[in-house]
């Protein structure tokens, strides 16, 4: 992922599991990436659901 | 590089608060600091909805604060041994913003355990937010001894904890900010 601010290459730095309903067992994996330049912070959801 | 960003979140609504003091000295203190920018975030002032709850109700200034800062303070009271309510509404807003920096907890309390119990129930909230927690904090306790009724310090020690607390909490948010920005998790 590019930094949408300023446009470099952003690290990958953590897999974060997310439940998205009040149903535990149903969540996604939230992908988290930092830019080395202006440390702007940004979230994918993986496209594979677990559940 | 750029300077290190610690918001410091004052964390009740409540009347009569003697948080308020706590996290105003926490706040002058690291406003002393060189290379760092801090701001001083009451979630009084948030007037999240309480009709919903977690991202949904997003404040996006509050967003915005969290995703600049690379560590965070947080000056909570101690009510019935844990947080209040609205502490934790206002933490579960944000997700993205908090993962890998790192996190201090001031406790508050008009007794004598001086918060303890607040600061070792919040630790596994913050832990499942992604947040990184130090093992230093500040106890303000009893509170009505550490400021006087017009919220000034009245006991001097505080600057030492707190300058203490603060040393590590700098240190740790440096080490996490390489990391995000530099080290893949896979």
């Amino acid at each position: 992922m590019h930094c949408p601010d300023c446009g470099a290459l952003m690290n990958h730095h953590a897999d974060k599991p997310v439940a998205k309903s009040d149903v535990p067992e149903i969540e996604v994996i939230v992908l988290i990436y930092c830019c080395p330049n202006c440390g702007k912070v940004e979230a994918e959801v993986e496209p594979e659901v677990r559940g | 590089m750029r300077p290190l960003s610690i918001p410091v979140i004052l964390g009740t609504t409540r009347k009569g608060r003697m948080s308020a003091p706590a996290a105003q000295f926490v706040y002058g203190q690291l406003q002393k600091r060189d290379g760092i920018t801090t701001e001083l975030i009451d979630i009084a002032r948030l007037n999240l909805p309480v009709d919903d709850a977690g991202e949904a109700i997003k404040d996006p200034r509050f967003s915005a604060s969290m995703e600049r800062s690379d560590a965070v303070v947080i000056v909570t009271p101690e009510y019935n041994h844990s947080f209040p309510g609205l502490l934790k509404h206002v933490l579960d807003s944000c997700l993205k913003e908090y993962i890998h920096k790192a996190a201090g907890i001031v406790g508050v309390s008009a007794g004598p355990y001086a918060g303890a119990r607040v600061i070792e129930n919040l630790l596994p909230v913050l832990r499942e937010l992604g947040l990184v927690c130090i093992f230093w904090d500040v106890n303000f306790g009893p509170a009505q001894k550490a400021f006087d009724a017009s919220g000034q310090l009245i006991d001097p020690s505080y600057i030492r904890r707190t300058d203490q607390f603060l040393d590590e909490l700098v240190w740790m948010a440096k080490i996490l900010r390489y990391g995000r920005e530099t080290i893949p998790v896979k």
